[in-house]
């Protein structure tokens, strides 16, 4: 037995090196310091040069190494573990809740910063970088802002100006009629569809679900969703909705409706003309370029649609529940049956991007000093590359649509002889800043709703509203008749309140439903 | 049996049954070369593919190309760095050298590992010796997927998995041992041909004076080529051909640490797929075919041997 | 080997076999379990106690010692090398338990060691919060405490665990190790020294030698995850518990296992998970029948086939088949979805046969294409027989050596009889075959239940059932895989590989318990 000691001795070595290496110290270092800067690999190269003028002109103390990323995946690489990416990160501000919330960002607590962001934001901006550090509690009850927004995006439409003349491209219908058109010279047989929606994810499709009903002049939202950043006060069975999804079935069917093509190489259909136009956002320009050539891009707000006898045929007046997820001036009352010749328009998420600090680029330093040295150090050079004139620089520069307050006024007055920008890239920027009107900002200030909507499957049950495809329980979720699709759209309202998926036994026999506590 | 009609002449039958032996023989040769187009008819598509024409082309609907060409190895060995495609480093020749340094690695771990406890198991007697077979029987029923996720965990605590940038080559150190580290509990084929080697010759030999580790060194160890050769055949190819464990503990981040299944593979159905990368992907299925393939049809005695002596013992 | 054959073809067949060895194995060897291994597993235990305490009164003031500190007993019998590396292992313990070095974590987290990981082990960890003394509000000075890691805590705790195991075997050993050396001097003999030791390695030792590597490697990759994901099976870690907020998550007893079978559960995934449950159990189950008998009895027909007396070519189209081996599995598969895929080769000879619009074989997302829906028979049929391509050639080669070792006079016999070819295959060929192999029917059986890379790499369970998770063609396994590594719902996905194991291993006990190969695995030779 003696010799099996010697065996188990280097077993328990084995198991305890690695551990007792894990203990190692940390670097600590005064003077300069280098930051790592994470930035869109599209605007990699402007940043860099911007950065290089900051040293030069400010001498900070600082070394900047900058990092092109994917703005889309930053937030989730650094969800899993902040140590392992930027000192400051570029994300999308959905993910603000989530990261703050886990204390992976760090608060913006320098007052020049501050007043810089509360000054050049617009308000529903600054709405949505306001958040917890840590999750909220009754003991926890302190906002902080947590990001600087420099980057604005929403939906809109890309069209080839070949085939689609500009006065088609503000309606759906006209989009429709010059597929049509297409169809009568193509010589494959095949159908031209009018738009493609590029992703199922709940972004691509928000422009229907948050699509707005054009009334004397104004326009009304037709779903609730977070209003008020509240987990309950969501709302999307509604008439309009089942109206909006009742059209989108029927161009979904059409012979030259619309074409769901997500993942890469959507820009490939466009150039073979199975579809003239797209939904998409600023970060697809270069591949619809690609695809149509630059002088042929066109750009519009998210085009009308107008509801047909057939898309109102059966749906009947209701009452909204009286419940508190309904907005309460509405609790009780009539929803009234959506008329044919009711006039729409899709909607968008108005999001912005944003630059975050690591809190891992602060707890990497043990002793005060450092870390104040550092953060105060990041502070300065993030507020320098989010000011108006640098947002402005890096429009013209990478396309990247400023988020200030008046960046629409900004970009109206750009002109393309003399500012040195493509037409069509100034006709995109104000295609997506005319969304403004007819967008929110995406309300995910809570890890916790972000997951709901983006992971529990609710955009996926919009799609299968459209196709009519509800994979088991298909007889009860059959969407070609109206109690079908409310009940899909109660399921997707349901999913975002709770983040799974209801009981159906347990769902009102009528919808919309009074209640929907299991 | 014995009362089917019997036909009255001799020489009759034996021309019959002559006949009938060649028909059914041609009546085989049919259905053997049916059965290897079959066989044939993928294999020899993605070599097509690989050799077609146009460089970066999706799946297509001609089974033969209309042109050829060896456009698409050359993207293979260029689509990196400077050339990277849409941000991937598609950096094949990395992948092609991470998946060779892992399975040399690992197979001289595992065969070692599984020659070791196959002899033990086979020819020693030792008190925990039927415990240790049960619990590795058992072992060997849950999905190994389950420990996977572990695993992962395990590897990221001591800072090998999950890296990415300078530190990402970690991720492979951290492969080569998930992947040799249960090598040892697959001893079971090595096991049954320890087992076929006399007793008597172990024992003879321990009159003579020998130790263990002589007999399992001087005289075990050289009767085992075919073992041996199986072992390593199959723990060397097991990089090549294993896909998940690999994604799931070098993941998506580092793509010069991939090997070569996981970058083939997120070619053509990754976080950022590509349906344009086809034909890339066939040229890069060819490549990493190629040297299995040989290798496998070298050793193909050894290959048998070892999958017969297998079924037998299970 | 004739005679065997022969006796065999008398038994009742495989199917009724194995029936009676599932009711025996419920009537008789589990209560045989109960009724006497339990009971004779403590009497064991009873003993071992027993000698334990002998040994401590009996021992030499070293062995008693040696209880206490390690490697003293070594000391008193002079062998200083093994109590040096004996009291070296035990200030190594001593010092790991009451320092409890760190581990950082995901996110900078600290992760303790030692007695704080088992008390860890409770899983109480604490969300991200401010230090002490910094009035409530965030100053980049104080910077944060960061959010407790459960996964580490729980992995920590068990490598706790297992060090505490392993130091009680060294612990023992140390005491056995004395007491030997005891009994050496009270026989007037020397107690070995080191270099004895070491020399026994290599020979009535050998087997710990050769051993101890895969033993602490299995110990570290195999067992410890195995173990953690078991438990993982009794927390709250899914996404909506730790929906991007927390990193912690606690015990929850059986909670898990009820939502599997009652939707009323107010499971993480809604009834979801209840509602795909038993349908993806059956399709595993139906799964695993095909794949294994469509390779098992298609490769027996080739390697009849090519084994056929007077067949020119064998080698090549052996060589033909075998490619399909050497070929990496992942190359195969992800070959044939594309050779089937929508707008793939074999769509478009069929369009150019007159079919009027693509099949979608495999069940493609049905994003990609809308007009084409998938049907879920079809899809599961094409993936049965895809794995027959992938199977049959290595039933064949396994085969064909078995086919050549059956003796010829059977045959002769047979032929001399009259009977025909076809009767000459299921009454002598078959049986043979059959028996001979019967241990790779049930670990193939058993390898298909979790048969991932084909259902993966084809279809990746579609058609997909929107939002549940799993598809039509999903298996245990690659739901498994889903739910964990797509959805992070880990604590339903090791329920689900705890439910795959009983699975496997209720018809692997039982078969091969029966089978010649485990009872008289000693004799063999």
């Amino acid at each position: 037995m003696k010799r099996k000691s010697l065996f188990l001795s280097s077993s328990l070595l084995f198991l305890t090196m690695p551990l007792l290496a894990g203990c190692g110290g940390k670097s600590s270092s005064g003077g300069t310091k280098k930051i790592v800067l994470w930035v869109g690999s599209e605007s990699a190269a402007f940043y860099k040069s911007k950065v290089a003028d900051y040293i030069a002109s400010e001498n900070p103390g600082i070394e900047v190494d900058v990092v092109p990323s994917d703005i889309g995946s930053a937030g989730g690489v650094m969800d899993k573990d902040n140590t392992t990416c930027g000192d400051i990160v570029s994300i999308a501000h959905d993910n603000i809740g989530k990261l703050s919330q886990k204390s992976l960002i760090a608060p913006i607590v320098d007052e020049d910063l501050l007043k810089q962001i509360d000054e050049d934001n617009p308000q529903g901006f600054k709405d949505v970088i306001e958040n917890y550090l840590g999750a909220p509690s009754e003991d926890n009850q302190e906002k902080y802002v947590f990001a600087v927004p420099y980057i604005s995006q929403a939906l809109f439409l890309y069209y080839d100006t070949r085939y689609v003349q500009p006065d088609e491209a503000d309606t759906f219908e006209g989009l429709e009629q010059a597929a049509a058109r297409y169809d009568t010279i193509r010589s494959d047989g095949k159908h031209t569809k009018s738009f493609l929606v590029t992703g199922t994810d709940g972004f691509n499709f928000s422009f229907q679900v948050l699509a707005r009903k054009l009334v004397d002049g104004g326009n009304v939202a037709t779903s609730r969703i977070y209003e008020g950043f509240d987990k309950n006060a969501c709302y999307e069975q509604s008439n309009d909705q089942v109206a909006v999804m009742r059209w989108l079935q029927r161009s979904h069917n059409s012979t030259n409706g619309f074409l769901l093509k997500p993942g890469s190489k959507w820009e490939i259909s466009i150039q073979q003309k199975d579809a003239l136009a797209s939904i998409g956002g600023a970060w697809q320009y270069e591949a619809f370029k690609s695809a149509v050539g630059e002088e042929n891009i066109g750009c519009k707000p998210i085009p009308t649609f107008t509801l047909t006898e057939d898309d109102v045929a059966g749906i009947e007046d209701v009452k909204y529940p009286n419940a508190d997820y309904v907005k309460e001036e509405l609790r009780g009352k009539t929803d009234p049956a959506p008329v044919a010749g009711t006039t729409y328009r899709g909607g968008s998420f108005v999001d912005c991007k944003c630059f975050v600090i690591n809190m891992a680029a602060i707890q990497k330093f043990d002793n005060s000093e450092d870390r104040e040295d550092i953060y105060y150090k990041m502070t300065k050079l993030v507020k320098y590359l989010s000011t108006k004139e640098v947002q402005k620089e890096s429009f013209k520069a990478a396309l990247n649509v400023p988020a200030f307050k008046g960046a629409d006024e900004y970009i109206a007055s750009l002109d393309p002889e003399k500012d040195d920008i493509s037409k069509s890239a100034l006709d995109m920027a104000k295609a997506q800043t005319a969304m403004n009107e007819f967008g929110i900002a995406q309300p995910f200030v809570d890890g916790k709703l972000n997951t709901y909507y983006y992971q529990s499957s609710a955009p996926d049950y919009y799609e299968q509203g459209i196709r009519n495809d509800s994979g088991i329980d298909k007889e009860y979720y059959d969407t070609s008749t109206v109690i079908g699709i409310r009940r899909v759209l109660f399921l997707i309202e349901y999913v975002w309140r709770n983040g799974k998926r209801p009981d159906i036994s347990k769902i009102s026999s009528t919808l919309p439903a009074a209640s929907d506590k299991q | 049996m014995a009362n089917v009609v019997m036909n009255p002449s001799k020489k009759k039958k034996y021309r019959s049954q002559k006949a009938a032996a060649r028909t059914s023989l041609i009546a085989t040769y049919v259905v053997l070369s049916i059965l290897a187009l079959i066989w044939i008819i993928p294999i020899l598509w993605i070599v097509l593919s690989a050799f077609r024409g146009d460089v970066r082309g999706t799946v297509n609907s001609n089974y033969f190309p209309s042109t050829y060409g060896v456009g698409n190895f050359v993207e293979l060995f260029t689509s990196h760095g400077e050339n990277a495609i849409a941000g991937v480093d598609y950096a094949f020749l990395k992948w092609f050298r991470n998946t060779l340094i892992i399975s040399v690695v690992d197979c001289l771990i595992s065969t070692f590992l599984v020659l070791s406890v196959a002899y033990c198991i086979s020819k020693l007697r030792f008190k925990m010796r039927k415990a240790f077979m049960n619990i590795t029987m058992i072992l060997g029923l849950f999905p190994g997927f389950m420990s996977m996720i572990a695993i992962y965990y395990l590897l990221k605590s001591i800072g090998l998995s999950g890296n990415t940038g300078d530190s990402a080559w970690l991720n492979i150190v951290g492969l080569i041992l998930a992947y040799s580290a249960g090598a040892g509990l697959g001893f079971q084929v090595a096991k049954g041909f320890f087992d076929v080697i006399p007793t008597s010759l172990v024992e003879s030999a321990k009159l003579d004076g020998c130790t263990n580790f002589k007999i399992f060194w001087k005289i075990i160890l050289p009767l085992s080529k075919p073992i041996i050769i199986y072992t390593a055949l199959m723990s060397f190819t097991g990089p090549w051909m294993d896909f998940i464990f690999a994604k799931v503990i070098i993941g998506d981040g580092a793509p010069e640490m991939w090997t070569v299944s996981v970058g083939l593979y997120n070619m053509m159905y990754g976080p950022q797929p590509d349906s344009s990368l086809f034909t890339v992907f066939a040229a890069g299925c060819v490549m990493v075919g190629i040297p299995i393939v040989t290798l496998f049809m070298a050793l193909q005695r050894y290959y048998v041997e070892g999958v017969t002596a297998g079924a037998v013992k299970g | 080997m004739a005679d065997e054959v022969m006796t065999q073809e008398k038994k009742p067949n495989f199917f009724v076999r194995f029936g009676r060895g599932f009711v025996n194995f419920f009537t008789k060897s589990i209560p045989n379990f109960f009724t006497k291994k339990i009971p004779a597993f403590f009497v064991r235990i009873g003993h071992w106690f027993r000698d334990f305490g002998l040994r401590f009164v009996d021992g030499s003031i070293g062995t008693k010692l040696s209880h206490f500190i390690l490697g003293a007993g070594s000391v008193y019998h002079g062998q200083f090398i093994k109590g040096l590396i004996y009291f070296g292992l035990q200030v190594l313990f001593v010092l790991y338990m009451v320092l409890c070095p760190a581990i950082t974590g995901p996110n900078g987290v600290q992760v303790p060691t030692g007695y704080k990981s088992l008390i860890n082990l409770q899983l109480a960890g604490q969300d991200a919060h401010l230090p002490e003394g910094s009035g409530g509000r965030w100053t980049p000075g104080g910077g944060i405490i960061p959010a407790d890691s459960s996964i580490l805590m729980l992995l920590l705790g068990l490598v706790t665990i297992a060090i505490i195991i392993l130091y009680i075997i060294v612990w023992l050993s140390n005491i056995k190790s004395s007491y030997i050396a005891d009994t050496a001097v009270k026989e007037g003999r020397k107690p070995s020294s080191f270099k004895e030791d070491c020399a026994a390695l290599l020979d009535n030792r050998f087997h710990i030698l050769m051993l101890t590597p895969t033993c602490l490697a299995a110990l570290v990759f195999t067992v410890l995850p195995t173990i953690m994901m078991i438990c993982i099976a009794f927390t709250t870690y899914n996404a909506t518990e730790m929906t991007g907020i927390t990193e912690l998550f606690h015990w929850n007893g059986f909670d898990n296992f009820a939502s599997l079978f009652n939707s009323k559960t107010d499971s993480a995934l809604g009834i979801e998970i209840s509602k795909r449950f038993f349908p993806v159990l059956g399709w595993t189950f139906i799964w695993a029948i095909f794949a294994t008998f469509t390779c098992y009895f298609g490769g027996i027909l080739l390697a009849i086939l090519i084994n056929k007396k007077g067949l020119w070519g064998k080698k090549a189209f052996r060589t033909i088949f075998i490619l399909t081996i050497a070929i990496p599995q992942f190359i195969s598969l992800l070959v044939m979805r594309n050779l089937f895929d929508i707008n793939g080769p074999i769509n478009s000879i069929l369009q150019n046969m007159g079919v009027s619009k693509s099949i979608n074989f495999l069940g493609q997302s049905t994003t990609l294409e809308t007009v084409y829906p998938a049907n879920v028979a079809v899809v599961r049929i094409m993936v049965i027989v895809i794995n027959m391509w992938l199977g049959i050639p290595y039933t064949m080669l396994m085969t064909s050596g078995i086919l050549m070792n059956i003796p010829a006079d059977l045959y002769e016999a047979a032929r001399v009889d009259g009977t025909s070819n076809v009767k000459m295959f299921f009454k002598i060929t078959l049986p043979y075959v059959i028996f001979i192999t019967t241990p790779y029917l049930i670990s193939s059986f058993v390898g298909n239940i979790n048969s991932f890379n084909t259902i993966f790499l084809l279809t990746e369970g579609g058609p997909a059932v929107t939002g549940y998770q799993a598809g039509e063609t999903d298996l245990l396994v690659t739901w498994l895989y889903k739910l964990t590594i797509n959805k992070g719902d880990f604590n339903t996905g090791s329920v689900i590989g705890i439910f795959t194991f009983i699975i496997t291993a209720t018809i692997t006990l039982i078969t091969y318990r029966r089978s010649k190969a485990y009872n008289e695995e000693d004799t063999f030779q």
